[in-house]
């Protein structure tokens, strides 16, 4: 009798977890459902409960954390997306080296470069392709932390073996061309030549527009305040009032001169790091989607 | 026992269905929108039911754009009528709702083309406010006047009278305080407005005028001339705006009119 009972005791405790199993690999298939069809809350909604239920297996975690790392990477909300990436153990290879690879690109896309070099480099790839991946996206990382030394000893590496990989190998090279070949402007040489002729200074830091303009408005002022000197004298409410509209435009335009070396320098720099984040996305997504 | 375990699926979905409607009920939208989409994707048969009710979840949490996106998931052609009318009545209020004027008219089209017999004052109301968004007064006034003869209305005024839809044109504000400026501003009935830039850049031209004339050329081009030509251009892109938001107003004032007129009956 006893062992009737502890026979069917073990029988329901086999059933009931096989059936635990099942209801959250159906929940799972549900969130997935609606992750495709782009109901992100939705599908954050039943992920968390599957969390917080804590039936979930350690595989079935991994996949939890899968998802809402993707989910929140498509919601752009990338420092939920590290946590969750991150938290991907190392029980099936597909999902862990996708959530990597993209907690490392969310990494680089938040300027958290170190941390995403040090992903990629505590990551062993077990094929060619994610090694050429990895070589590719530790060389982004280093054009945008502009450790051009470490950058040429890795575009060594680039091979030309995967098509989906190679364009953007051919880019980062682009990339670092540009970035070395770089016009270094002197923000004291645009001050000294907007002081001698106002907008030259803007002119000589690339913005050519904005140099015509403070020129054309600087000679406008001016052309007025010596009018009113001349026909006036140097007293007159008229010379003042212009004089001081002038010297107020004429200092100004020294100061921005300087600044906008530095604002031309900062656009540069950012529309390059776009360009490389853009080079090491387009594979990631290519490879894994 | 065999019939227990037939019945028991049916039994748990619809525990499910009455689950997402308390939800829905006590105000929980999310949880009640996932029940509700747990429900389809398990293949319960009342799909259309469900995407309805699920369009009223996101409805109430003021989603209007993704809750018409729902409704068009279901099938139009398939279904009783009564509930074909509530998912077309329901795509045209969130399309109305989301701003998107054009596709509630298209709706309300396909609507009157797919079931000619039936109708109800709500939806004859949001046709009616729709066309008005559209500018299609005439048509708007000829449903108005059927609403109201159809129901016994009293209608002491009509809100379609002329005076009312007195529509500016925009580009005729602009061209206008170009050449007249301030102008512009009056006739898209901003008198005030129109006054302020009218002496403004008169006072430009005077003192470019005096500049001129009593040989201060460099302070009365730039100055005068071209302080009153970016007053001028900024003036007249003023006008434009102001007919713009005097059109808007115009729609407004009709729509509260339609509405006091219209509300009485659906009220009821």
């Amino acid at each position: 009798m006893p062992l009737t009972r502890l026979i069917l005791l073990t029988l329901f405790i086999c059933c009931s977890s096989y059936l635990q199993g099942q209801s959250v690999s159906q929940e799972l298939t549900f969130a997935k459902y609606l992750l495709t069809k782009k109901n992100y809350d939705e599908s954050i909604y039943v992920l968390k409960n599957l969390k917080k239920f804590g039936l979930a297996s350690e595989v079935q975690q991994d996949s939890i954390h899968f998802f809402l790392g993707n989910i929140y990477y498509n919601q752009q909300n990338l420092k939920k997306s590290i946590e969750n990436f991150d938290s991907v153990s190392n029980t099936q290879h597909r999902l862990k080296s996708e959530a990597v690879f993209f907690s490392s690109f969310n990494n680089a896309y938040l300027k958290s470069y170190a941390v995403a070099q040090q992903q990629l480099r505590n990551y062993f790839p077990v094929d060619s392709a994610e090694l050429q991946l990895r070589n590719l996206e530790l060389a982004g990382v280093s054009l945008l932390q502009r450790d051009f030394k470490q950058f040429d000893s890795l575009s060594q590496l680039f091979a030309p073996a995967n098509y989906s990989i190679d364009l953007q190998e051919k880019n980062m090279r682009a990339h670092h061309e540009l970035i070395i070949h770089q016009p270094k402007k002197s923000p004291f040489v645009a001050a000294t030549l907007s002081a001698i002729l106002p907008g030259a200074g803007k002119f000589y830091a690339g913005n050519k527009g904005q140099g015509m303009y403070t020129l054309l408005i600087s000679a406008v002022l001016g052309l007025q305040a010596w009018e009113g000197y001349h026909k006036d004298g140097p007293s007159s409410f008229r010379f003042i009032a212009y004089g001081t509209l002038f010297t107020s435009l004429y200092i100004g335009q020294i100061w921005g001169s300087a600044f906008s070396v530095k604002i031309k320098r900062d656009q540069f720099n950012e529309t390059i790091n776009n360009q490389v984040l853009f080079d090491m996305h387009i594979p990631l997504r290519t490879i894994f989607h | 026992m065999i019939c227990t375990f037939l019945c028991a699926p049916f039994f748990i979905r619809a525990q499910e269905a009455s689950k997402a409607d308390s939800l829905f009920a006590v105000g929980e939208y999310l949880p009640a929108r996932v029940a509700y989409e747990r429900l389809l994707f398990n293949g319960h048969s009342a799909s259309h039911l469900l995407i309805l009710k699920k369009s009223y979840c996101l409805k109430a949490e003021g989603n209007y754009e993704d809750a018409y996106n729902t409704l068009q998931r279901a099938d139009f052609f398939v279904g009783d009528d009564s509930l074909k009318f509530k998912l077309y009545y329901e795509s045209i209020l969130n399309a109305f709702l989301a701003g998107k004027h054009d596709l509630a008219l298209n709706k309300i089209q396909e609507l009157h083309y797919y079931l000619p017999g039936i109708t109800q004052p709500a939806l004859d109301l949001l046709e009616i406010l729709t066309l008005n968004q559209l500018r299609k007064f005439e048509q708007a006034e000829e449903k108005y006047k059927s609403f109201v003869a159809v129901h016994n209305l009293r209608d002491d005024s009509n809100p379609y009278q002329k005076k009312n839809l007195k529509m500016k044109n925009p580009d005729r504000a602009e061209s206008i305080s170009h050449l007249l400026p301030g102008v512009g501003q009056m006739y898209a009935g901003y008198v005030g407005r129109g006054m302020t830039s009218l002496l403004i850049q008169s006072g430009l031209v005077a003192f470019g005028i005096y500049s001129f004339v009593n040989g201060y050329y460099f302070s009365g081009a730039f100055t005068g001339v071209g302080l009153f030509y970016i007053f001028n251009n900024g003036g007249a892109r003023h006008a434009y705006y102001l007919a713009e938001k005097r059109n808007k107003a115009l729609i407004t004032r009709i729509d509260t009119e339609v509405k006091g007129v219209l509300l009485k009956e659906i009220k009821k």
